[in-house]
């Protein structure tokens, strides 16, 4: 398939489910650190 | 973002019939997508509307978006006369439909999902044809984006 990676699908069809609903959240957990670094780092300016 | 697993088991525990759809189906069949809330299907029937109504009490429902203080309830006879309500709770945003574009409500998406053991239990959650034929019916950019992906899933499970 165009414009997909593969790889990252292929490894995460080796985990189960319950694994890759737990690598959501942990990103989830991952994107909201980012947002709130980048609003102190807005605010500090 | 949403707490799945109090937000799964609260509805498990509480006998709601439910069919997990959107983003979090979308990972669970293996997708890199991230999303932030979760969408069910609920079923209807007079006492699964009770059931609903009764397991989401404790958790402060409220309608996601709107100003604080409105008289809103969310029980059984709210339940009733709405059909999709995108919420708030104490465990993060949940999207409750009795209806989804491309898949009707509960009983007619039933015979498209999969169990699957999320959280310590059976989790009803659509399939991967189903999905894509909801997303692709959804027609939203981000469904638009979603779809490749989805699709090479498809492809990548019947290698």
């Amino acid at each position: 398939m165009r414009d997909v990676d593969m790889t990252l699908l292929r490894r995460n069809l080796k985990l189960t489910p319950q694994q890759r609903i737990d690598q959501l959240a942990e990103m989830q957990r991952f994107a909201a650190a980012l947002a709130e670094a980048g609003r102190k780092a807005r605010a500090r300016r | 973002m949403t707490d799945y697993q109090k937000a799964l088991q609260t509805l498990r525990d509480g006998q709601v019939r439910f069919i997990v759809i959107g983003g979090v189906a979308a990972t669970a069949h293996g997708s890199t997508q991230l999303t932030n809330d979760l969408d069910v299907v609920y079923a209807r029937s007079t006492e699964d509307i009770a059931h609903l109504a009764a397991a989401l009490a404790p958790h402060s429902p409220y309608l996601r978006g709107v100003p604080a203080g409105l008289p809103f309830k969310f029980d059984a006879p709210t339940i009733k006369r709405g059909l999709n309500f995108t919420l708030d709770t104490d465990f993060g945003p949940l999207d409750l439909l009795g209806e989804v574009t491309g898949g009707g409500g509960y009983d007619v998406l039933l015979p498209h999902t999969v169990s699957l053991d999320l959280f310590g239990g059976p989790c009803l959650c659509v399939d991967l044809p189903m999905l894509i034929r909801l997303k692709r019916a959804a027609g939203r950019p981000k469904d638009i984006l979603a779809l490749a992906e989805l699709e090479a899933l498809l492809a990548a499970s019947n290698e």
